[in-house]
This record gives structure tokens, sequence and C-alpha cells, in this order.
């Protein structure tokens, strides 16, 4: 049974939360905390799977809060519950949580936010994940000009000129950097030359999520034992599915974190590549004679697929949980509930008509849905506005 | 300058009637040399080797000439300077043969002149060059010589090497210059006054400012000069100025100029001289009309931004019973399907019980279904939920005509006002921005009458020193004090006043920040964090537009309280020191 903390300065906040969640007391142990002081003690007792923290307490606020627990128990998923506006809060407590619900916060988002956490803390603690991740030594880490300009972004002072600045001392992030703004999706009407520009349309959250992608696609290099070409497309198809991603109907807030989990959906398939090559091969060839997925494929070699390890070592270089989640369930969107379309759900879309135009770039009715994907949408509630979703596709390639 | 000059005649005088005499001494000795005694020679020689060793010694020109301007006698000086290395040298040449032609033709014409007019050449600044060929001047007197029959038989020269002075003259007239037109420059009012208060100097930042040229104004008293003060007290306030020593700031000069009001901001400075008679005082200023402006504007967006605040302290307010009444709806909904269950299956019983049909297998599924609803726990908790609801229904409607209250939509004008219920709801309006840090624990005066307030503008005022209090609080809890303080506010009715103190258990206020915590802009907050602009704006709506005090009392480590008098209506308070 999950064990979940819930931590508040108002009791009747925690009656209410007790009384609204007694039919999931048989699924979930619920614990209720006054204060944060209190909560980290109940943590020492015990350790929980999930900590929903209020953000302003006194004493201990939520903030410092969830830092002790992210220090001390980093499995535990962390999620902010305040009653503050949501752009406050994504700007004080980036680091600390993953998630954030404003209050007033109903049952389902609640009961929901709950699950996906649960199930994508599950995916990452897989014993299959620390078995693959284990066989591939040490995992690149990111460039200091990475880190640099993450600290940067992070900084409510720093100024455009500066995080370009950062951006150009490094030749090789600023022409991916360039390369990614002025690909398809998003559509600007002139060609962005300068890393300055590009911070001054996109904002510097997108820059440097375009350049931790840049990264991403620098730390994995192909061994010679993978045919040539295939990283290539693998970084052309994250980009169509990027600008496929971006024109998909969808909140404006989740755009970002979308876009980012678009363009770097396939990150596990390059880990493969370049760190398990022997896999990365074997994986391609079964695929052909089963005439199956790869990620089918993988799934029945190793346990797992491309989109847990991406996701599991995007969450260890501290991408946004939203955008790990999407990478992690991109292949099987119906594990988690979902609330409208979000990110997850676009994110599987987008790779679904990414993949269609690659197999048939001319054909503007698109070939048969696999079984599985029709079932899928079904599932989602999306199968009837798929032909839609198709058009906007064959869109983005213009 | 004048002073030199006369040296210089008095000298040339004097060189004139030596030269004479030793002329007239050597004429004497040659042509009667035989028929003097021994002894007079002695003696005339005597005279003679002195005054020659005066002549030679002196560092200026002497020379004699004759009707051609030929030198005939030239003192050390003279050869030296113009290069040659005895006074017999000279002898017999002209400035021809010393000077570049335009010159020395200009020194013949004058000579000539004076010989031809035989009046005399008094300091006369010549060009000149030196050896070296630079330009240099000299102060020249050239007298003519005439022989015992009157008739003018050449002329005695002296000449005073003046380059150096010249230099020096311009030098200073350059940096006066230069004084003046940065003085002019300095787009702030620059006005000089002397002891009796008479304006000495009058920049031209001061001319455009006030419309007075300094002509028309040099000369004149500050206080009478023209400008149109607007403050009655100016002329008391202007002779402060010039009682006082070091320096101080005036902010408050009103002046009228082409019919506008215009605010004029100074500082006053003395200025040590030695001359009595020049500027005593000098007064810095600049017309702040526009940044007065400014700041108003400013504090119109202080009050936006600690409404922006509040806005979202009050949204979080509103947040918090909202989540709990959801919840609890949300339960009861469960719960009614759940009862409902519950009295399915006991209707299922007493049917069953009515028809004599009740069997033991319907009441353990009757038993078992009310365990499934859990209808003991639904019995505890259903009436808390209720209870919850309410009380957070009543807690938002509390809120929300608090803020009715507080930003009292629309009166401009004075109303009379119930502070204590005003108090009341500035209280629970601000809830936020106390609550993490302090209590608030209220004694109010029930006797307290009403007072006619701007309501808006009153509630800002308490709003801002709840506001202060409860960071003085948190500052203390940030630095490992105890976590929580208190805020005690309090009112009382005075025979004259009432009186409203607010007391913090904050650090205190330190002592050397004390006297400034009322200016405009002043904050020990970190950036981002306040304006300054509160307590300022306490001050002005308490003092300017209520005739009422605000003073506080603070003491290290214990806190500080700040109290307000407000005047019954229709009385006046005397204004007090802002600080005890």
């Amino acid at each position: 049974m999950k064990r979940i903390l819930f931590v508040d300065d108002e009791s009747k906040i925690l009656d209410g939360i007790k009384r609204m969640l007694h039919a999931d007391r048989k699924r979930w142990d619920m614990q209720f905390a006054l204060g944060g002081e209190a909560a980290l003690r109940t943590c020492e007792a015990g350790s929980f799977d999930v900590v929903i923290s209020d953000m302003r307490m006194p004493g201990m606020d939520g903030a410092t809060l969830l830092g002790h627990v992210r220090d001390r128990f980093p499995s535990t998923a962390r999620i902010i519950l305040s009653g503050y506006s949501e752009v406050t809060l994504a700007t004080r407590s980036v680091p600390i949580a993953h998630r954030y619900l404003a209050k007033p916060c109903d049952a389902s988002e609640l009961q929901s936010t709950i699950e996906r956490v649960c199930a994508l803390q599950d995916i990452l603690c897989a014993p299959e994940i620390q078995q693959t991740v284990g066989t591939i030594g040490e995992l690149p880490s990111l460039s200091s000009t990475y880190t640099h300009l993450a600290q940067a972004v992070q900084d409510p002072d720093t100024s455009i000129d500066s995080v370009a600045k950062i951006i150009e001392q490094d030749v090789a992030m600023s022409a991916k950097v360039l390369q990614l703004v002025n690909s398809a999706f998003f559509g600007l009407a002139r060609t962005i030359t300068h890393p300055k520009n590009a911070v001054a349309h996109l904002g510097m959250e997108t820059v440097k999520n375009l350049a931790l992608a840049s990264e991403a696609f620098r730390v994995f290099m192909p061994d010679s034992r993978i045919p040539p070409g295939t990283c290539e497309a693998i970084q052309a198809h994250a980009q169509r599915t990027a600008a496929i991603a971006s024109m998909l109907p969808m909140e404006p807030k989740g755009r970002d974190i979308t876009v980012l989990a678009a363009l770097l959906h396939d990150i596990g398939r390059l880990i493969l590549a370049s760190k398990m090559p022997d896999k990365f091969c074997a994986v391609l060839s079964s695929a052909r004679e089963r005439r199956c997925e790869p990620f089918e494929a993988e799934e029945e070699l190793m346990g797992i697929s491309h989109a847990e390890m991406g996701a599991y070592l995007l969450g260890l270089w501290g991408i946004p949980n939203l955008a790990v989640e999407a990478i992690a369930h991109h292949h099987h969107p119906t594990r988690i509930p979902h609330s409208g379309f979000d990110s997850s759900i676009a994110v599987y879309v987008a790779d679904l008509l990414a993949h269609e135009l690659e197999a048939h770039p001319q054909d503007s009715t698109g070939s048969e849905l696999r079984e599985y994907d029709r079932a899928c949408l079904e599932t989602l509630g999306i199968f009837s506005r798929f032909a839609e979703f198709r058009e906007l596709a064959l869109q983005s390639g213009n | 300058m004048n002073g030199l000059t006369a040296n210089i005649s008095v000298l040339a005088t004097a060189v004139t009637v030596l030269v004479a005499l030793v002329v007239l001494g050597f004429v004497v000795i040659t042509s009667r040399a035989n028929r003097r005694l021994s002894a007079q020679k002695s003696i005339l020689d005597d005279e003679r080797t002195r005054l020659r060793a005066l002549i030679d010694n002196i560092p200026d020109f002497m020379y004699v000439k004759d009707r051609q301007s030929r030198f005939v006698f030239a003192n050390a000086y003279t050869a030296q300077v113009l290069g040659l290395n005895s006074v017999d040298a000279v002898l017999g040449k002209t400035d021809f043969d010393f000077f570049p032609p335009e010159l020395a033709a200009t020194f013949f014409a004058d000579e000539q002149e004076v010989m031809r007019s035989g009046q005399p050449l008094y300091n006369r600044e010549e060009k000149s060059v030196d050896r070296a060929g630079n330009q240099t001047y000299i102060l020249t007197t050239k007298v003519p010589l005439r022989d015992n029959k009157g008739r003018v038989m050449g002329l005695a020269g002296v000449g005073r090497d003046i380059g150096e002075r010249k230099k020096n003259e311009e030098a200073l007239r350059t940096s006066r210059q230069e004084a003046e037109i940065f003085i002019n420059a300095v787009p702030s009012i620059l006005i000089g006054v002397d002891h009796d208060s008479r304006i000495t100097r009058w920049n031209s930042a001061a001319t455009s400012a006030f419309g007075l040229s300094e002509t028309e104004i040099l000369g004149k008293q500050l206080t009478d000069c023209g400008v149109k003060w607007l403050r009655p007290d100016m002329r008391e306030e202007i002779q402060s100025w010039c009682s006082e020593r070091g320096s101080r700031r005036c902010d408050l000069a009103p002046f009228q100029m082409n019919g506008e009001k215009r605010l004029l901001g100074v500082t006053i400075t003395a200025v040590r001289v030695a001359n009595a008679n020049s500027t005593k005082l000098l007064v810095i200023g600049s017309d702040i009309t526009d940044r007065s402006a400014l700041e108003a504007q400013l504090r119109q967006a202080q009050k936006l931004e600690s409404v922006g605040q509040l806005a979202a302290g009050i949204a979080h307010e509103i947040n918090t019973p909202t989540q709990y009444i959801g919840d609890n709806v949300r339960f009861l909904k469960d719960a009614f399907q759940d009862l409902r269950t519950v009295l399915v299956n006991y209707e299922r019983v007493l049917a069953a019980a009515k028809d004599c049909t009740l069997s033991c297998e319907i009441l353990q599924e009757v038993t078992a279904a009310v365990e499934r609803a859990d209808a003991r726990y639904l019995l505890d908790e259903i009436p808390k939920a209720i209870e919850q609801t309410l009380e957070g229904v009543t807690r938002v409607s509390t809120l929300v005509s608090a803020m009715k209250e507080f930003s009292h939509p629309g009166t401009k004008d004075k109303t009379p006002l119930d502070l204590n219920h005003a108090i009341e709801s500035t209280i629970t309006v601000a809830r936020n921005e106390w609550k993490y840090v302090s209590d608030v624990e209220t004694d109010f005066d029930m006797s307290l009458p009403p007072i006619s307030c701007q309501p808006g503008e009153f509630n800002q005022v308490i709003l801002n020193l709840i506001v202060n209090a409860a960071h003085a609080i948190a500052d203390v809890a940030a630095k490992g004090g105890p976590e929580k303080g208190k805020i005690r506010i309090q009112t009382r009715n005075c025979p004259e006043w009432v009186e409203i103190r607010i007391q913090d258990s904050g650090s205190g206020i330190p002592e050397k920040v004390r006297a400034r915590i009322f200016d405009p802009f002043f904050t020990t907050k970190e950036i981002g964090k306040g304006t300054g602009q509160g307590l300022a704006i306490a001050r002005s709506v308490v003092v300017d537009k209520h005739d009422g005090t605000i003073h506080f009392e603070t003491e290290d480590g214990r806190g500080t309280t700040f109290i307000i008098r407000l005047p019954h209506d229709g009385k006046v308070l005397a204004a007090e020191a802002a600080h005890a």
C-alpha cells in the first residue's frame, strides 16, 4: 500500500482531505501532519511514497519541508498543494516539488495526481530499470555550460544578455539551439541567427530546455556498430515529434513541457545506441523479424523499453517531472489517469503521427492504425479526433 | 596692479634721476677734470662707484641712448639680457642689432617720438622677445634727456620684463572665466549670499528657474529679490539659513513662476571665506516640482503594490476555506450515498421483519453492507463536516465584508468612522500577512467616539503599520528568535484625542535609523520587499490629512510601538516631536 502524508497548518484542511479520501483508505495508507516540523518527525518514523504539503506555514514552511524530504528521502514524490496562484508557486518551488496543485483542488484532481506520481515512481524504481541502468555504468553528466545556464535561468535577476552569453560560450550548444529554434515547431516568421534573439523570442525557460536537448543529443554518441544514419534519424524524428506536439490542441501552460518531452522522448534509444549497442542491434533485428515496434522488442528483451530508460535518466538530470512522466508513458499512455489533453497524451499522439508521416510521407490519409494504438486512442477518448490531429500534423511539416 | 605700476613709476623716476646724475657726472668729469681738486674728485669717484653698483645690480633694463637711439650707456642687466658679456659691448649699438626688424622699428619710432616731442613715455607695455625668441612683455618708461641748454640730447630708458606676470594674469583670468562657465553650466541653482544675506552670485540655472537675471538681482536681499515665495514664513526660513552654521536641507520652498506654483528644494551650506564681504552662504537647489509629482505617483504605486500583495494574501485566505468546504461537501455527497445504501438495507430488514421473513442471510447481508458503508464513521464525521463547512462559509463571508469595509470604495471625503471596527476589518483583511509569524491581540476602548476620517486612507495607515509589525517579527524569527511573536493593537479615548497603539514584539528600531524612518524612500528592508513609502504615507495621512500626530516608542530587542493620535472632531493637536 502506498504511504501518503498530507501536511497543512490548517487542521480543517487535513480533516476535509481525510474525509474526502475516506473511500481511498483501502488502497492508500494516509497520514496527516499539522505543520512542517510534525511532518518531518512523521517522515523520520517511517518513510512515505508521497508527501503533499501546503506552501506557507508558520515555522517550517512547505519549501523547507520538501527540501528536507528531497535530501533525506529522495525517492519520495513531493507535491505542493497551496492557496497561492500557480505563477507564484512555479517560480518559488521549481526544484523542490514534482507537482503543484492549487487550492481549491477537487478530489479527482488530487487522486489522479497521486496515482500518476505513484505510477511513475513504480516505473522508475522497477528492478528492470535498476538492472539495465546498472549495466551501463556511470551515466554521462551534463556539461558545465548547461549547469551554469540552468542556475542562471533559476535566478530571477538574470538578464537575457547574460543567458545568451552563457550559450554563446559553447559553440556546439549555440549551433544546436539555433537549429532547434529555427526548426518547424516554433513556426517563427524569420530565421533566428543569434542566441540572444532566441532567448528574447522564446524565453529563458524554453531556451534552457533546448539547450538540454542539445546536451542529450551530444553526450550519447552512437557506437561504431550502430548502422550509420540511425542517430540522425532519431534526432530528425525527435524534432518532427516536437513540431507536431506543438500543433496539438492543448492548454498553453503545458506547451513548453510538452515540446520538451516530445524533443527528448526517444533519448532512451540514444542511450541504448551509445551505451548498449549490442542490445540496440538485437532490438532492431528482433523488431524486423517479429514485425513489431522497437519498444515491444525492447520490453521482450529487457523487460522495459527506451521510454522508461530515457525518463529515468532525464529524471536524474532534473527536467520537470511532468516531462519525465510524458516520456515514461509515451508508449503506454493508458497506464495513468488523465485530466484532459495533457502532455503525456500529446507526446504519445505526436510520436504516433510522426512515425506515420515518416513511413508514408506522401500519403495524407495515413496508414491503418495498429490495433494496439487504436485501443489506446479509444481508451483515451480521442479516437474520433485522430483524423483532425493528423491534419494538424501534416500542416506542421509545411 | 595699480600698486605695482606706481612702484614702477617711482622707480623709473628715480632711475631717470640717477642716470641723469651719472651722465652729468661724466660730462662734468670730462670737461672740468683739470679744474677739480683731487679731493673733490675722489668724492665723486666714490659716488659714482656706488651708483654704478646700484645700477648694475638692479634686475631691470637701464640705458641711455643718443639722438640716433644708439646705446651710450647700459646697465649690466641690459647687457646680459641682450646676450653680451660686457656693458661696453652694448655701446654704439641700436635695437636693430638685437631685435627682429619690425620690433626694433617700433622701439625706434617710439624713442624718436619721445625725443622729438620732449614728452616722456611712462609705463608703456611693449611686446618684445627674449633671447630664446619667446614672446614677452616689457613695461617701459622712456624720458628725454636734455643738455644744460635744455636741448634734447638723447633719452634715458628703464624697463621691466613683465612676461611672467602677464602669464599669471592670463591664467587667473582664464580660470575665473572657466569657473564662471562651470557655475553657469551647472543645472542646479547656485546662489551665493554674503553675511548681510545679499546676493553675490546668481548662476544661469537660477536665472531660468526664477526668471530673474543676474544683473537685476545682484546685491539684493535674498528675501526681497523679486522671487515670489509662497510660504508665509519664508522670510524667517531664509533668515534661519543665514544664522546657521554647517549645511542643511530645505525641501519645501514653494514659489510662483509665470503664474504656476513650483517647488524648490535647496541645500544651504555655510562657506568660510577670508574676506568678510564675499559669499558666506551657498544655496544649491533645484526645481523639484516634477520630482514631487513623481513621488506622488510613486505613493500611489506603493498603495497599489500593497493592494496587490494583499490581493494575493486574500486569495490565499479564501482558497483555504474553499478547499475544505469543497472537501467536506464532496464527503457529504459520498456519505449520503453510503447512508442511502444503509437505509435501503435497513428498509429490507424492516420489510422482512414485517413479513416475518427475516432470515440470517438477510441479516448477514445487511450487516456486511452497513460495515462496508462504515456507518459509524459516517455518523461521527458528518456533523463535524457540516460544522466545518459552515465555519468555512462564515470565514469567507467575514473576509469579503471586511474587504468591503477596508477598501471603502468611493469615499474620498471625511466621514465619521468607528475606528475599532475599521481596525478590526483591516486586521482581518491583512490576516495572511501576519498569521504565519504572529498572533494579533486587540484591546479596544469601547467608549471611542466616531472620528471624522478618510476611511480608505486611515485603513491604509493601519495596514502599513500591521505589515511593518509582521515584518519586524518575521526578522526576529529569521534570526532564530521565537517563532511566533505578538502584535497588540490598543485604542484609548483621551480628553482631546483618541490614541491607537500598535505594538510589535520585533527587535526594535536601531538607534541610528530612528530619525529617518518617516522619510520617503527610507527602508531597511531588502530590495524588492518595500518601497520605503509605508511610514512616509502613514505620516502624511495622519499629520497632513487628519491633523493628528504619529510617533513611536522603541526598545532594542523588545519591540516598537507606533502611537497615532487623532483629534476629537473640531480640535487640532499641537505639533509634537516626530519621535520619542
